[in-house]
């Protein structure tokens, strides 16, 4: 019966070895104890002999190349007995040595070595039972350092973990950067909602944002009249978002295909004009609702959201607070961002993201001036309104914008 | 220095003893004006005479039941049995008698006794003349057994075990007679109990003893030329075995060889592995691998008998499996 003969492992440390040179041919007849290849490590070139009387069968690895200890460099075939031409003996396939190789064979594929004769997988894993076998010294390394044997590989009989793989695993636990404790952090409550309302609004509609830079001149000059009256009259100063939905909700009213959502196959054009407004709190972001936002004074929007910003801050927001928005209004000039693509607020069909206010230099009537302005971006739900009708409703919004001056 | 054969090494030890003593005298067959079988009587009885070196009829029971009761009476007998084998006839008086006198009779009397006899095979001289009954003679509490591997240790721990209040079994491997080796000229002693480093190596641990020595050296030699550093670790005395150097070597090598000549089951190779697993299994990183004689008789076939005894090859095919090493 055929013998194999692999690649020795000459020291503790040895992984792989260099096939010299070969000192028998194919079909030269060996004694046990005869030199069969030179075999070279990093730290040593010596004799491989042979283990059985015979006559050495196929050579399965050229010289010059270097394979895993324990690969099948070649056979020993009986006085008389054939090799199949694979090289493989009739009673024993190749790679069914019954060790596990010592590192994975992926390491070693087959083009890199120069022979395509030479098994990609000289040895097969051995299937890992549930118990993961390890030396008692490993085991206790294994304590010692804080190891999880499961991810270790063992390179010995059955994957047996012995004191060289915890070694070999230190070191390069040593090498990668050091990793350092990630921060689970539960998905639930309002982030939850979030995340799930965002995922459902990116997937299920046909996003598209325009940005356009408008004048604010109008909205900045009217706000200082506001406040310049509030002193007068002691009265509160309405911030720049009341006075955005107080003009969007009329803009709204001109255009109510951005004021409506999709049930089934229908549009449905929405009576009731209640405009959100994003709010960020401790949670998570929270949607205001302003109701009939179109109904009402921007002195009444900003009173409404004087009630609705403290109650979401204090996580004290009442349903109806919180829900019914018919057009969701983001904005995030406070943060200096100048302009974005906000995701619709399902099952709305448009938002408007407000950038920063900003002083710049623009031509107006053909001569250089110095104008306050914003971006507008308006994010709709194209499967159920055009670019063109969108883009008119920013131009509504900026013209009325306008008007306040 | 001065070089000694093992058989010359033992006579000088009984002639420094007997001149240091007048209470040492020595019984055996053919001890006399023979000079023992082994020669290592060779001189004594022209030197200290028909009184202190006296001759025996074969009937071991007979003069080894002389010896407890003369070391009971305050003589210091070295007997000499001409084959271990014979121990065993002997063996009632050494087990139940200078075993356990001391205990007995609550440590009024002292058994300065000290049985020398010739162990092992490789002499293709039959399986009643190859045995090593070393393992036998450890299970028995009260009993001291020492089988020294050179001619230097052999001198040194005979005169210590003389010097010794209890009952020694001294094992001589026949094959080490013809050992030659340094002995120093000046008056030593070796200590009972200790064991010595024969080789110091970082890989792996072999235990041995006695003529295992030898081959333990030599199969270390063959592994270092394939880069494997192996600790061979000379037992000298198996009871009381030097335990704390067993562990010593294994928490530095991680692994276990344990290499005797005689049969396995319940031996000096058992204890020593069972030592291991109780004391130093987080040490451990491979499995414990026993070489010792296949479990049959020793045969008088000279080809069967090497088949039957450890050889050099054993142990190297023995540390190869430990270290999880293909052999070359």
């Amino acid at each position: 019966m055929a013998v194999e003969v692999v690649m020795p492992k000459l020291g503790l440390n040895m992984s792989e070895g260099r096939l010299v040179e070969w000192l028998k041919k194919e079909g030269d007849p060996v004694q046990r104890g005869e030199a069969l290849f030179v075999v070279e490590t990093d730290k040593v070139t010596t004799e491989s002999t042979a283990q059985i009387d015979g006559v050495l069968g196929k050579i399965l690895v050229e010289a010059g190349a270097t394979v895993p200890v324990r690969a099948v460099v070649a056979t020993i075939l009986a006085e008389g007995e054939a090799a199949d031409s694979s090289g493989r003996t009739a009673e024993r396939p190749l790679g069914t040595l019954g060790w596990s190789a010592p590192e994975s064979p992926a390491a070693h594929p087959a083009q890199e070595a120069p022979d395509p004769g030479i098994p990609a997988e000289p040895i097969q894993e051995t299937p890992r039972t549930g118990k993961i076998l390890a030396s008692p010294l490993a085991k206790r390394l294994a304590a010692e350092n804080g190891i999880d044997l499961g991810a270790v590989k063992g390179t010995g009989p059955d994957g047996r973990i012995g004191q060289e793989d915890i070694e070999r695993f230190l070191a390069d636990r040593k090498a990668a950067p050091a990793v350092r404790p990630v921060q689970s952090l539960p998905i639930e409550g309002v982030r939850a909602v979030i995340a799930e309302r965002m995922a459902l609004s990116l997937q299920t509609t046909a996003q598209l944002t325009l940005h356009s830079e408008v004048d604010a001149t109008g909205l900045v000059s009217y706000r200082e009249r506001m406040k310049a009256d509030a002193q007068r009259d002691a009265a509160p100063v309405p911030g720049y978002n009341a006075i955005l939905i107080s003009l969007v909700a009329r803009a709204l009213k001109e255009h109510p295909r951005l004021n409506a959502r999709q049930v089934g196959k229908t549009l449905q054009l929405l009576p009731e004009i209640h405009v959100g407004l994003a709010v960020d709190t401790e949670a998570g972001l929270v949607v205001v609702v302003v109701r009939d936002a179109d109904q009402k004074s921007i002195a009444e929007i900003h009173q409404d959201l004087d009630r609705l910003t403290e109650r979401a801050l204090a996580r004290r927001s009442q349903p109806d607070d919180v829900s019914g928005s018919t057009f969701t209004i983001t904005n995030l000039g406070n943060f200096g961002v100048d302009s974005f693509t906000p995701i619709l607020n399902p099952p709305e069909v448009g938002i408007l993201g407000v950038g920063r206010i900003t002083d710049k230099l623009v031509i107006a009537n053909g001569k250089v001036a110095q104008r306050p302005m914003v971006t507008l971006s308006l994010t709709f739900d194209h499967r159920l309104v055009d670019g063109a009708p969108a883009a008119r409703f920013l131009q509504v919004v900026a013209g009325y914008m306008a008007e306040l001056a | 220095m001065r070089q000694l054969f093992y058989n010359q090494a033992i006579a000088e030890a009984l002639a420094e003893e007997m001149r240091r003593d007048q209470n040492v005298i020595l019984w055996g067959i053919d001890i006399g004006p023979y000079g023992g079988a082994n020669a290592c009587t060779k001189g004594l009885y022209e030197q200290f005479g028909p009184s202190r070196v006296i001759d025996m009829p074969v009937s071991e029971l007979g003069y080894v039941g002389m010896g407890v009761g003369a070391a009971a009476t305050g003589i210091r007998p070295v007997i000499e049995l001409q084959f271990s084998d014979w121990i065993t006839l002997a063996s009632e008086m050494i087990i139940n008698q200078a075993a356990k006198m001391r205990y007995m009779f609550g440590g009024v009397l002292q058994m300065p006794l000290v049985i020398r006899a010739p162990v092992g095979g490789y002499l293709s001289a039959g399986a009643q003349h190859s045995n090593s009954f070393e393992s036998m003679f450890s299970f028995v509490p009260g009993i001291k057994v020492i089988m020294p591997s050179t001619p230097y240790e052999a001198k040194g721990l005979l005169k210590s075990a003389i010097r010794d209040n209890n009952t020694v079994l001294f094992f001589e491997h026949k094959k080490l007679y013809a050992m030659k080796g340094e002995v120093p000229e000046e008056e030593y002693t070796l200590p009972i109990g200790k064991a010595d480093i024969k080789r110091p190596g970082s890989d792996v641990t072999i235990v041995t003893y006695a003529y295992m020595v030898g081959k333990s050296l030599a199969a270390a030699e063959t592994l270092a030329r394939q880069g494997v550093d192996c600790e061979v670790l000379d037992l000298r005395t198996i009871d009381p075995m030097d335990r704390e150097a067993v562990l010593a070597s294994v928490k530095k090598t991680g692994h276990l060889v344990v290499a005797q000549e005689t049969w396995r089951d319940c031996s000096v190779s058992s204890e020593v592995a069972a030592l291991v697993a109780e004391e130093a299994v987080d040490y451990l990183d491979g499995p414990v691998v026993r070489v010792t004689a296949k479990d049959v008789p020793i045969p008088f076939s000279p080809v069967l008998e090497e088949y039957v005894l450890p050889k050099e090859a054993d142990i190297v095919a023995a540390v190869n499996k430990v270290l999880n090493r293909v052999s070359v």
